[in-house]
């Protein structure tokens, strides 16, 4: 570090003396009374000796990991991308969002690394849960066909009943894995990291939107609060407004009945469009 | 190896000469249906209130009234109420009209990321109140029976807590109430109980989250996405869910009327609303994590649900295979109320089954309206 720093030393003292021409130096140019113009002739010199020990000095300061053609063959695999988050390039990627943030440079850079990072992590997750409903189908099959050939066993007479067999004992063994801390943790896991990832999503899309003067969700759902707080309070207010009526005299028909004028109906309301989904 | 013997080839010519003529038929079942033989929830109604997404219906009499009273029904927010009304042969409204009762039913509409905010107390003390209200004002009483199911019977039971004077009778069906109750009835599989068979699936899934991880589903997502509750739903019995379209289909597939009722159910069970975000986090928080009804802990606008405080007479109607709400989640109710009319109806079959079953059709109704009758009997 000592020598480093000397060598830094040597270098700005030759840089100021080439800077400063009219004024008696130290050296040896003081002694032979150097001109202005001889002190100009010595600042390319006096440059180019400043940027070759900034080089030395960078690349003493060089961390030894260098990239090697073995590492950079790695980074480049395709086997190495196969796997989610897999190797030395969810390494770099983990670097990248835990360096310095430099105030709001690069943010949306960030934001695409985390959104990346948050991809992969709900990746592991979903493969991680897959994997353990797999495992529940295989190993429902191994008991299917454990007991359909183990001795004394009823054969089938036909395919229907074959198959409700088959289909009594998957629903057996998965609702087995359905009520397995494995899976209840495989599942919230999955959950989560899908709820992040959305959530990363939605910070680079809000990004895009303020860039384009168009509403963000956040600001959306800030307003959607306040309507219905604010609605709160109206009905609050219309509440206390409407005690003393209410008190003296029953209505036939409540306000909000005239507003809205009650219409015949035999289901022929709009019926909300329908989701996938399944209850018992 | 199998002791049994193998069909012979003439059944298994017979038994795919029966396959080829049931579909034949279905296909032919299948051409002639429309949109409209699917239709659910169709009893002649009549709305008579809106306030926001959320709907009153008056049902048209189709018998003499019997009990003066309205019946108002309040469903929750996981699912429709059109359950109640599936078709005409299995409907507990056409059941409570044929037998004299005044019907209205709350449809609380289809939330979206808009309704992101609305509380357990804006269904409670706002849109709730106001139905209740309404039906005082224009019916002239001062008082209502009160029907929940499901998280709509919690929206009732916090309800008639908060407001004793505006229900006469409060009716519970298929309505969890301790949240935690159904830990202490887990099998452990010396008893011959499957282990886990007995705790609810609801409960389970719930518990197995934090209350960070519920807050960040709902912020990027808004409200309780109705796909996942489906999901959840769907873990049940998971090979129903993948078979239902191929295999059991196969059973209704070539009889009209089975095939109609598979359809509207279907119809049903796709139709699944997202629920609120702000009132899921306290369905799934402070209830389903915390289980803050059955402590006397659950607040609503400030004011603490003291299930103590409901004095009413109170029938608890469950269904004995429930896997969703296990009978002693609702159950222990009992200890909780502090009427001392308490009446329980338990029902074989599961969770909707008891409302949609062919067997227990009639069922809920005869003994909801009895509890009634006699009630009503009793105050005269």
């Amino acid at each position: 570090v000592n020598e480093l720093f000397q060598a830094w030393g040597e270098s700005q003292k030759r840089w100021i003396e080439a800077l400063q021409p009219g004024k008696p130096r130290s050296s040896e140019a003081a002694s032979t009374g150097a001109s202005v113009s001889d002190g100009l002739l010595a600042l390319p010199a006096a440059w180019r000796e400043s940027i070759e020990k900034w080089t030395e000095v960078a690349q003493r300061a060089t961390v030894p990991k260098a990239l090697t053609p073995d590492l950079l063959r790695s980074m480049f695999s395709p086997e190495q991308w196969s796997g989610a988050g897999a190797g030395v390039f969810d390494t770099s990627l983990q670097q990248a969002l835990e360096g310095p943030r430099l105030a709001t440079l690069w943010t949306l850079d960030r934001k695409l690394l985390e959104l990346q990072a948050s991809a992969q992590r709900r990746d592991r997750a979903a493969a991680q849960f897959q994997s353990l409903v797999q495992g529940a189908w295989a190993n429902a099959y191994q008991r299917f066909v454990a007991a359909q050939t183990q001795p004394g066993a009823e054969a089938a007479t036909s395919w229907r009943a074959l198959a409700d067999r088959w289909l009594s004992q998957a629903n057996e063994t998965l609702g087995e894995l359905h009520r397995s801390q494995a899976f209840l943790d495989a599942q919230r896991e999955l959950m989560r990291s899908a709820s992040e990832h959305r959530l990363q999503e939605r910070a680079v899309a809000e990004g895009f939107c303020e860039a384009n003067h168009i509403p963000t969700r956040s600001e959306v759902d800030e307003v959607h609060r306040t309507v219905t707080e604010l609605r709160r309070q109206l009905r609050q207010l219309q509440a206390a407004a409407a005690l003393p009526t209410r008190r003296a005299v029953r209505e036939p028909e409540s306000r909000d009945a005239v507003t809205s004028p009650p219409v015949r109906s035999k289901s022929k309301r709009a019926q909300p469009a329908a989701r996938t989904g399944t209850k018992p | 190896m199998p002791a049994k013997t193998l069909p012979s080839a003439a059944d298994a010519m017979r038994e795919l000469a029966d396959f080829n003529l049931k579909m034949l038929k279905g296909g032919e079942l299948l051409t002639k249906v429309k949109a409209e033989d699917v239709q659910i929830a169709t009893a002649d109604r009549e709305l008579v209130f809106s306030r926001d997404k959320v709907s009153l219906y008056r049902y048209a009499a189709t018998a003499d009234r019997r009990i003066d009273l309205p019946v108002l029904i309040a469903y929750g927010q996981v699912g429709r109420y059109t359950m109640t009304d599936l078709q005409e042969d299995r409907s507990m409204i056409r059941n409570l009209l044929a037998k004299g009762v005044d019907v209205y039913a709350i449809d609380w509409g289809s939330p979206s990321r808009a309704d992101r905010w609305l509380t357990f107390e804006d269904y409670v003390q706002d849109y709730l109140k106001a139905c209740v209200e309404h039906i005082c004002t224009a019916r002239k009483v001062r008082r209502v029976n009160l029907l929940g199911i499901c998280e709509g019977g919690v929206f009732s039971l916090c309800f008639t807590a908060l407001n004793p004077g505006l229900v006469e009778n409060l009716i519970l069906t298929i309505t969890p109430v301790d949240f935690h109750t159904d830990q202490a009835a887990q099998g452990d599989g010396k008893g011959g109980a499957r282990p886990g068979s007995a705790v609810g699936l609801m409960n389970q899934w719930a518990r197995s989250l934090t209350p960070d991880d519920v807050d960040r589903l709902i912020e990027a997502n808004g409200n309780l996405p109705g796909e996942l509750i489906g999901y959840v739903f769907s873990m049940l019995t998971p090979t129903a869910s993948l078979s239902k379209y191929n295999i059991g289909m196969l059973d209704v597939v070539d009889d009209e009327k089975k095939l109609l009722n598979f359809l509207r159910m279907e119809k049903w069970l796709a139709d699944r609303p997202h629920h609120p975000g702000e009132a899921a986090k306290e369905l799934l928080i402070n209830l389903y994590q915390q289980n803050q009804l059955a402590l006397g802990q659950f607040m609503l606008g400030g004011r603490r649900v003291d299930l103590t405080s409901i004095t009413i007479p109170v029938l608890n109607v469950f269904a004995k295979e429930d896997h969703i709400i296990p009978p002693p989640c609702t159950q222990a109710l009992r200890a909780l109320v502090g009427t001392k009319d308490y009446t329980e109806i338990a029902l074989e079959g599961g969770h909707i089954g008891v409302f949609v079953g062919g067997k227990s059709q009639g069922v809920v109704a005869s003994g909801i309206f009895d509890w009634l009758h006699e009630r009503a009997r009793r105050t005269a």
